[in-house]
């Protein structure tokens, strides 16, 4: 089963610079200017006050655990392949929460609270999922070594960070 | 907020179960039938039909939308018909609907079915179906989430916070399918419940949920004839009255959800209810709670004040929900013991209501209710209707 097979965010008009965003490794937040909200998920108008006034703002790229689940049966057949993964919640410090993966990391060591760092994998040629793994390198499975300045060197030119195949 | 005028006079159900070759057609005969001749009134009687939206089942929920069952039936004074689609809470918004037609005049009496068969639907057609309902197609389906996927979360979450333990979790299936087992509608009628070592050895679906922690998918189908309050006296036949009711909106998925305001919200919506019935939690018999899986259970427990913070696990392992217990708890045993029926566990825990403040529970019955709890909520959560029901 090739990757290209899994589903793919259904995307709106204006959600799609989130997903721009993610293809060339960028976490991005959308932000209301008028009442400076953080939207998520991304909406046509600002649901606090109706703006259409909106932008996004690049995250931090960082995140914590507010809740997490090992997935081991029962998901679709498109998924089996991954199986077992884990799927979480993560709450980021600009203020939104999450549903995400998280990954690079033995399921032992996810704790609720654990501090999470974005990385990007890519779906197909548009689409790269944001997922997060250990901000602590040493619970990470990939050894860091590999990156360079949280980036592998190959994917430097896109800005995407591949993960490895686990 | 006026106060309810609302009593179910009749019911009829069918087993919950796998059961191919009974048709949808077969539960709509046999349900609406058998709630009318409950009621004691004439077929024709039936003024309005409000019928529980048929999830995954596109056929048959067009087929009722335009109009088929009173023509089937032969309901010959009906006037109006709809179907109504609050996902699991739509059972509460098919009253809310009967009460209104029935308060403008529109109509007398309201009949309110429901059936699900879930045994012939093709495998591929139920996984789309369940795989993304309640689940947002950008943001959660894609990274690989699942329904049960939501509940694990929910549920570890609510075990971090509270200190629960696994042992106190599985209890709470242990209770639910106690009930469940007395229950001739149960898709576990006379199966023995599991002890709280089989529950957690039956296998993780999606850490910390276990396979008996989930729903398993089964065919079913009931419905209620409703009628005023006052017509309801008047008949002075077995009813359960509607005494108190309210409601409040969360949002669509779980990721966007603020689950502190809206376990606030889950308790003040209880409480506007048992204020409204003129009660309090202490003169409530039984509490018929809906959370479709067992985490609902005692999050609500602990929010109705009914045990200190963090020890509802406790009151479930000890047994005091289970039947003879001191606090009688969703005595149909919730979706994990009834069997996943799309939206009809919350039409079968109403009918349970009804049939319990009614007198006729045989075995569950819990002895002496004078006034029934139930909530109902619908997609992954999205809202909350609590209710309070009496005898009078």
């Amino acid at each position: 089963m090739t990757q290209n097979q899994k589903p793919v965010p259904v995307m709106q008009p204006w959600s799609k610079e989130f997903w721009t965003g993610a293809n060339k490794g960028k976490l991005l937040v959308q932000h209301c200017q008028d009442c400076q909200a953080n939207i998520f998920f991304p909406k046509k108008v600002c649901p606090e006050c109706w703006s259409e006034n909106l932008t996004w703002i690049e995250a931090s790229g960082k995140a914590k655990v507010y809740s997490y689940t090992e997935m081991v049966d029962m998901v679709e057949p498109v998924f089996w392949g991954d199986l077992p993964y884990i799927v979480a919640m993560v709450d980021l410090p600009e203020g939104i929460r999450m549903t995400s993966r998280i990954v690079n990391c033995n399921p032992e060591n996810v704790q609720i609270g654990m501090n999470l760092k974005v990385v990007f994998e890519q779906l197909t040629d548009d689409i790269s999922m944001p997922y997060f793994q250990p901000a602590d390198e040493s619970l990470r499975l990939e050894p860091s070594e590999h990156e360079i300045d949280g980036m592998a060197p190959e994917n430097k030119e896109t800005g995407i960070k591949m993960r490895k195949p686990t | 907020m006026n106060k309810p005028n609302l009593a179910i006079i009749g019911i009829g159900e069918v087993p919950t179960g796998i059961y191919p070759d009974r048709s949808r057609w077969d539960i709509i005969y046999d349900t609406c039938i058998s709630a009318i001749k409950d009621a004691g009134i004439d077929k024709n009687e039936v003024e309005a039909i409000v019928t529980v939206a048929p999830q995954a089942q596109p056929e048959i929920y067009a087929e009722i939308s335009f109009g088929k069952i009173p023509e089937e039936l032969g309901l010959k004074g009906c006037k109006d018909v709809c179907s109504c689609n609050a996902g699991g809470a739509s059972t509460s918004n098919c009253l809310r609907l009967a009460e209104q037609l029935i308060e403008s005049g529109a109509a007398k009496y309201v009949l309110i079915p429901h059936l699900t068969v879930h045994s012939t639907i093709p495998t591929p057609d139920l996984i789309n179906f369940f795989a993304k309902a309640g689940i947002d197609r950008q943001w959660e389906y894609p990274f690989g989430q699942t329904y049960n996927g939501i509940i694990a979360m929910s549920t570890r979450r609510y075990m971090y916070d509270s200190g629960t333990t696994p042992e106190e979790m599985a209890s709470v299936v242990v209770s639910l399918r106690k009930w469940a087992a007395l229950d001739p509608n149960s898709l576990f009628y006379k199966k023995e419940a599991p002890s709280i070592e089989k529950v957690l050895s039956s296998g993780m679906v999606a850490s910390p949920l276990h396979k008996s922690e989930c729903n398993m998918l089964a065919d079913g189908g009931a419905a209620m004839v409703v009628t005023s309050a006052e017509n309801a006296r008047k008949l002075g036949t077995p009813s359960a009255f509607k005494l108190g009711e309210s409601s409040r909106y969360f949002s669509a998925f779980t990721t966007t959800r603020n689950n502190e305001q809206s376990r606030i919200d889950m308790r003040d919506a209880t409480f506007e209810a048992i204020k409204q019935a003129d009660i309090t939690t202490s003169d409530i018999n039984l509490w018929n709670v809906y959370m479709a899986y067992p985490v609902g259970h005692p999050v609500l427990m602990e929010l109705f004040g009914l045990c200190e913070p963090g020890q509802a696990g406790k009151m479930f392992m000890e047994g005091h929900t289970s039947p003879g217990g001191k606090l009688p708890w969703a005595t149909i045993g919730d979706a994990v013991g009834r069997g996943h029926t799309g939206s009809g566990v919350s039409m079968a825990t109403y009918v349970d209501t009804a049939r319990q403040l009614m007198r006729k529970a045989g075995e569950r019955q819990v002895e002496g209710v004078k006034y029934v709890y139930q909530n109902t909520s619908g997609g992954s959560g999205m809202n909350f209707i609590a209710t309070v029901w009496g005898r009078e």
